[in-house]
């Protein structure tokens, strides 16, 4: 595929990545264990149902983009919730209160901070025989080179 | 003089504690630290962060010619079909700027390439002496329209991702983690002091440090506090520092000149329910100066302010003390309602 087309006239062009759009995207096969969980179906059965998924298919392709559908399905998710972690309960700022379970370890010392963080490393990449090589290069530190 | 490697290799940290289990190295130009219990989830942890990490990298960083957002800005302008992980690091740094009413943007890539931010950080001239161009207003982020998958970006903008991308990476690397670890344990993740938990906290939390700077010694302006959800985040313009034609700059830029925030803050901590929101809200409130506290006010979420003088101001509930937790009851912005990013890399 050519990528570098015109982009211009209102053609899509895909931005080169080698990672899978949402347009290539296909549905996964059904895991063997739900399957055994499920009463086995007629041939009628299966008939019908997968022409019910296909009409949905069909109908969520004319509603417009399915990546858009996916997206909405994804924000309808309810916020998860660690499990058996803290419980709060939501009484506006400064008052909801945490209750913590107990169950995580007892930890003493300080585990990483948050600030104006320093930089470490700048990062070039080759492509090499068709592979990808990353050289990160360190500075010395300096009273200059500060990184946010 | 410079150190070269080759690979990025995790090192081992010791905290002193030893029920859980620690590690950093060097990533996105900065430095990525990992903290899980029970220890034996470390070695997992690690191989699904290092994904997101390079995921990420691969997408949205302007600074290797071969990711995908270089390759949208070599093309200056069009209708593209992103990736799906790019398409939601987009689709989060426009809700953050939609949040933040503009005082984030994604089109600051022209204006940060202007100041003389044009590559890694740690690869520029600290002193350089060529001119600056005439700093212009950012495009504005209702120039870019992103539907799904598709984004139509105008001919000459540029997009810098920079106030949400860490923090996006933070919340994906815990997310992916937790699902690794078949949402055992707990898990921390900080990349440039952007950190995010999942998972099952340690008893009163995970203890973080704030402060101004990323080694702050015995300085009085830092802090311990403990998060047992959600995220923290620290923007600040005491670091980040360059001199273009003799004139101090900082990478916060503000939309609405094209130059760097003439923040009366030079540091902002916040604590939101993911850190891409922690993240952009901490960015914003350096671009709000004198509104900052107003902002954040509205946008209910704890904050930590530092003045250029050194003064100290807490704001939206966050402790004043050491030791406390900090209680985040607002709900995140930049995910459309979601709690957290799609478990993608």
């Amino acid at each position: 595929m050519n990528n570098d087309r015109d982009s211009r006239d209102d053609r899509i062009t895909h931005a080169g990545s080698a990672e899978p759009t949402v347009g290539d995207w296909a549905p996964l096969p059904e895991h063997p264990a739900a399957r055994t969980d499920r009463p086995s179906g007629s041939d009628g059965e299966k008939y019908r149902r997968a022409r019910r998924r296909s009409r949905l298919a069909a109908g969520a392709l004319m509603m417009g983009s399915g990546a858009a559908a996916v997206t909405l399905a994804y924000q309808l998710l309810p916020p998860a919730t660690p499990p058996g972690g803290p419980v709060s309960s939501t009484g506006g700022v400064g008052t909801t209160t945490v209750t913590n379970t107990g169950t995580g370890p007892r930890v003493t010392h300080t585990v990483a901070t948050t600030s104006a963080s320093g930089v470490t490393t700048y990062t070039t990449t080759q492509v090499v025989n068709g592979k990808t090589v990353v050289t990160h290069v360190r500075h010395a530190s300096t009273s200059t080179y500060h990184d946010d | 003089m410079t150190e070269v490697t080759t690979t990025a290799v995790w090192r081992p940290v010791d905290t002193g504690d030893t029920t859980i289990a620690v590690a950093e190295r060097d990533a996105l130009g900065t430095t990525a630290r990992v903290a899980v219990w029970p220890p034996e989830n470390l070695d997992r942890t690690l191989h699904v962060v290092d994904g997101v990490l390079m995921a990420l990298d691969r997408q949205a960083s302007r600074f290797r010619q071969d990711s995908e957002i270089s390759r949208l800005h070599r093309k200056d302008g069009g209708t593209y079909m992103l990736s799906d992980g790019l398409a939601e690091a987009v689709n989060v740094a426009l809700a953050a700027a939609r949040w933040t009413r503009g005082l984030t943007d994604p089109t600051v890539g022209d204006a940060l390439i202007s100041l003389g931010y044009d590559r890694d950080f740690a690869a520029l001239d600290p002193e350089a002496r060529g001119p600056v161009a005439a700093a212009t207003p950012a495009p504005g982020w209702r120039t870019v329209l992103l539907e799904g998958p598709v984004l139509r970006l105008p001919p000459g903008v540029r997009l810098d991702l920079g106030a949400t991308a860490k923090g996006l990476g933070s919340d994906r690397a815990v997310r992916a983690a937790m699902s690794a670890n078949q949402q055992g344990g707990g898990v921390l993740v900080s990349l440039g002091g952007d950190i995010a938990v999942d998972g099952q906290p340690p008893r009163d939390g995970w203890p973080i440090l704030v402060a101004d700077e990323p080694d702050p010694g015995g300085s009085a302006r830092t802090q311990e506090v403990r998060l047992a959800t959600g995220a923290v985040a620290t923007s600040s313009i005491a670091c980040r520092q360059w001199r273009r034609a003799g004139r101090e700059m900082h990478h916060i830029v503000d939309p609405r000149t094209g130059l760097p925030a003439d923040a009366p803050w030079r540091t902002v901590s916040v604590a939101a329910a993911t850190c891409a929101d922690a993240n952009a809200a901490s960015t914003a409130a350096v671009v709000a100066g004198d509104h900052a506290e107003d902002w954040l006010a509205q946008a209910r979420v704890p904050a930590r302010l530092v003045s250029r003088d050194g003064e100290v101001r807490y704001l939206g509930g966050w402790p004043a003390s050491d030791g406390e937790p900090l209680v985040i009851s607002s709900p995140g912005h930049v995910y459309g309602g979601a709690s957290g990013p799609r478990a993608v890399r």
